[in-house]
């Protein structure tokens, strides 16, 4: 065995804790030897101590080390934590593009706590009476919009700026923006919602479209926080609660505290205290009512085109009608995005809460015009009325049509993931990983990749113990169908890197037996693969199988989720060596596709489709 | 001066545990128990706040701290008369108290990298790092569990804290580079 094998062993031994004295001497004795060995196997180490944080790196963890670490230290009875975190954000010079988001959290611990002591003498002899209460973003996810007072417009915003005088627009349901002002308050917007924040000292809102939900600090008496809306003004001392704009109406329903609403139709109000809700409408028949809160109710079934956020409503002659996804231009990384979308509000209006449960399951009817992926999501808020995150599922059409291209879908609640942060991919912290026991807010259904006439009927919740088990799709009965119900047909043809034309990597996906079996040719700058692609009609597996120009055989399984084929190969060399790979594939349009090759640090290749051959 | 500190010093715990516990993690040696180090740290800097000195870097200064608190817990291990025999190769730790004087902030940078690397790992291998640092559970069961043998699963843990090391390296280069 050769010494860095030896040392391999021993130190992994070691690291488990189970090397004996003789394996110490030895270890030792190899350590003194080569210097080279003694600072690898402190990076090695080093990584496992790290490794064993990252384990314990959940927010109960934290929580558990915050709470023992405070339990040793002396109570004291005062409080103005407050008034020191408001001193805490980051300056408007120290703001940071999203990829530099790490950087800035590492820095921000140590500037926001000194900080934080700095200022301790400074607040209590001085309070920033004049100063614009800016609003400082702390999660953004999806696509959203900043209009500055001056009309300089930024289609991004990075966690820690600050915001005052200007709109915020998030735009698209997949969409939310969380602000957090001076004091600690916090609002977050969602539902394609449109805010104009003043510049002035006191917080004022005008919320045009769109849901907030807010907690809001004790504010001074003479000068509480004020929202507007199109059909409403709301004063607010300190409380939690969240509003919801339609198309004309105002629902706001209180959770903590009491908000004074005025209906601006007739200038009535009234205050609403926790556990109420009031509906302020345009309707000149209608009266500021303000009713305590129903109880939650696990069935629902949406009443279009009642709450409709997106989308255009066609009545059908006998009844009923359908309401279709309509374009909506976003950008995301700069790049101009279509989506086609369709949304309906649940919690607008005086219809009682929707709880979801683990075992809820939706019903969506509605009708497609061709083939490809939708993607079917929810916004859902916690029991007390506070935005709690949004969940989707992509679903491949064709597979789940009939005959009439109507689609008739069922979704359990754990089919759904939960949208991450757009910055790393990673939850927020402390956002919910999974729907149960949430609030349902609002749906939506769309399309990425064109449009496809998608149109739905009617979208209901109910409780998967009580309904007929949801109806699978049929099962493809060869790989050209397999290919076509996850929208990856396109795949046939010949792609090469964008970056070298193809001098790094080209790849070319062709029939061998039409629909049965695909086959797959590529070369990169040492070697050729040829792979072979089909169906196993048994279990409905696509499997892979291949070998190279060195000798290397691989075996492995493709799989279509949410717009992605995934490749995961085993391989054995020449030489006996195994491993493993994953490529993941995702259209960009039909003639780009991006490659993922996971390796610990993931490369990405812009493949593009060689045209005309 | 102390009127309403527990509250606020709530606040810098929660900031600086995860930095503090990351260069804890990565400077102590063999046998220490960081957590343990880490609260000892807070609980020195609250009893000395007025020591603080306004105006001068907090971070810096509770960085101190800990370091001091480090070097009395590996002090007191060492004294105990079969640490080395059982624990602690000299050289290691000599690479890791030289490895201390880098700056603490690099180390939170290591962590954050470090998740990212993980993340990126094939789920395949990450199962391995999630049974051993999360699950804890034995080699043994791992081996049961992976269809590999006891050395294949030790080689394997061996590649992946290497595979991890060089892709937080490469990270922490290009961050560098970057800035």
């Amino acid at each position: 065995m050769r010494p860095d094998e030896r040392f391999t062993e021993l130190w992994t031994d070691y690291l488990e804790g189970e090397l004996d004295e003789g394996g110490i001497a030895e270890l030792r004795e190899l350590l003194s030897a080569d210097e080279a060995l003694v600072r690898m196997a402190a990076d090695s180490y080093q990584t496992h101590r790290l490794l064993s944080l990252v384990a314990q790196g959940s927010s109960e963890s934290r929580e558990s080390f915050v709470r023992e670490t405070m339990a040793r230290i002396p109570a004291d009875g005062s409080c103005f934590m407050d008034r020191v975190m408001s001193h805490i954000t980051p300056q408007p010079g120290e703001r940071r593009a999203p990829a530099q988001r790490a950087l800035v959290l590492r820095w921000l611990p140590w500037v926001a706590a000194a900080a934080v002591l700095v200022v301790l003498g400074a607040i209590l002899l001085r309070a920033p009476e004049a100063e614009p209460d800016a609003a400082q973003v702390t999660e953004v996810v999806g696509a959203v919009r900043w209009t500055s007072g001056d009309g300089e417009v930024a289609d991004s915003l990075a966690i820690g700026a600050l915001l005052s005088g200007g709109t915020l627009e998030v735009l698209g349901p997949e969409s939310w923006c969380t602000l957090r002002f001076r004091d600690t308050s916090t609002v977050t917007l969602s539902c394609s919602g449109r805010l104009t924040i003043s510049k002035l000292a006191q917080k004022e809102l005008h919320l045009q479209v769109g849901a907030l939900s807010a907690v809001v600090c004790p504010q001074p008496a003479d000068r509480p926080m004020l929202i507007h809306t199109p059909e409403a003004d709301l004063q607010v001392l300190g409380t939690a609660f969240r509003v919801e704009v339609g198309s004309s109406s105002t629902a706001l329903r209180v959770s903590e505290g009491r908000v004074r609403v005025t209906r601006l139709a007739d200038g009535s109000s009234a205050e609403v205290p926790s556990g109420h809700r009031a509906i302020a409408s345009l309707d000149p028949r209608g009266t500021l009512q303000v009713v305590p809160r129903s109880a939650p109710t696990t069935e629902w079934r949406g009443r279009l085109p009642d709450g409709t956020i997106h989308g255009t409503w066609v009545p059908s002659a006998g009844g009923g009608g359908r309401l279709l996804a309509t374009p909506l231009l976003l950008h995301r990384d700069g790049e101009p995005i279509t989506l086609r979308v369709a949304a309906q509000s649940v919690s607008r209006g005086g219809s009682p809460p929707v709880a979801l449960e683990a075992n809820s399951a939706f019903r969506v009817r509605g009708s497609v015009a061709s083939a490809g992926t939708v993607h079917f999501g929810f916004s859902t808020a916690r029991m007390d009325g506070q935005f709690a995150g949004k969940f989707i599922i992509a679903c491949p059409v064709p597979a789940l049509t009939d005959g009439a291209g109507v689609l008739d879908l069922w979704f359990r609640l754990t089919d759904f993931q939960p949208l991450a942060s757009v910055d790393g991919g990673a939850l927020p912290t402390g956002a919910p990983e999974s729907a149960d026991g949430l609030e349902l807010r609002d749906w939506w259904w769309c399309t990425r990749e064109g449009d496809l006439g998608l149109a739905v009927s009617s979208v209901e919740l109910t409780v998967s113990d009580t309904v007929p088990p949801p109806a699978p799709g049929p099962a493809p009965s060869n790989l050209g169908e397999a290919l076509k119900a996850a929208g990856f047909e396109r795949l046939l043809g010949t792609w090469v890197d964008a970056e070298t034309g193809g001098e790094d990597i080209r790849v070319t996906y062709g029939w061998r037996f039409e629909d049965e079996v695909m086959d797959i040719t590529a070369s990169d700058r040492t070697k050729k693969t040829a792979s072979l692609m089909g169906l196993n009609s048994g279990t409905g597996e696509v499997y892979h199988i291949g070998v190279d120009s060195e000798g290397t055989s691989s075996l492995g399984t493709w799989s279509f989720k949410e717009g992605e084929a995934v490749l995961e190969l085993g391989f054995t060399t020449v030489a006996g060596e195994q491993g493993g790979r994953r490529f993941r594939h995702e259209f960009v349009d039909d003639d780009t596709m991006l490659m993922t090759i996971d390796y610990p640090e993931p490369v990405v290749l812009r493949m593009v489709r060689v045209k005309g051959k | 001066m102390r009127g309403g500190e527990t509250t606020v010093f709530e606040v810098i715990v929660r900031r600086f545990e995860e930095p503090l516990r990351a260069w804890l993690a990565a400077q102590s040696p063999p046998a220490v128990d960081v957590d343990e180090v880490a609260q000892r740290s807070f609980v020195a800097a609250f009893a000395r706040l007025d020591d603080y000195e306004l105006g001068t870097n907090f971070g810096a200064w509770l960085f101190t701290i800990a370091r001091f608190q480090l070097m009395t817990e590996a002090t007191r291990l060492r004294r105990i008369a079969d640490y080395h025999a059982r624990y602690a190769p000299d050289l290691l730790q000599r690479e890791l108290e030289r490895r201390s004087s880098e700056p603490p902030e690099s180390c939170q940078a290591r962590l954050a990298h470090l998740k990212t690397c993980l993340s990126a790992l094939p789920e395949h291998l990450r199962r391995f790092v999630t049974w051993r640092y999360e699950e804890e559970i034995p080699l043994a069961e791992m081996s049961a569990r992976s269809g590999r043998s006891v050395p294949a699963v030790k080689k394997l843990l061996w590649k992946l804290r290497r595979q991890l090391h060089d892709c937080v390296e490469r990270r922490m280069a290009a961050e560098g580079a970057a800035s």
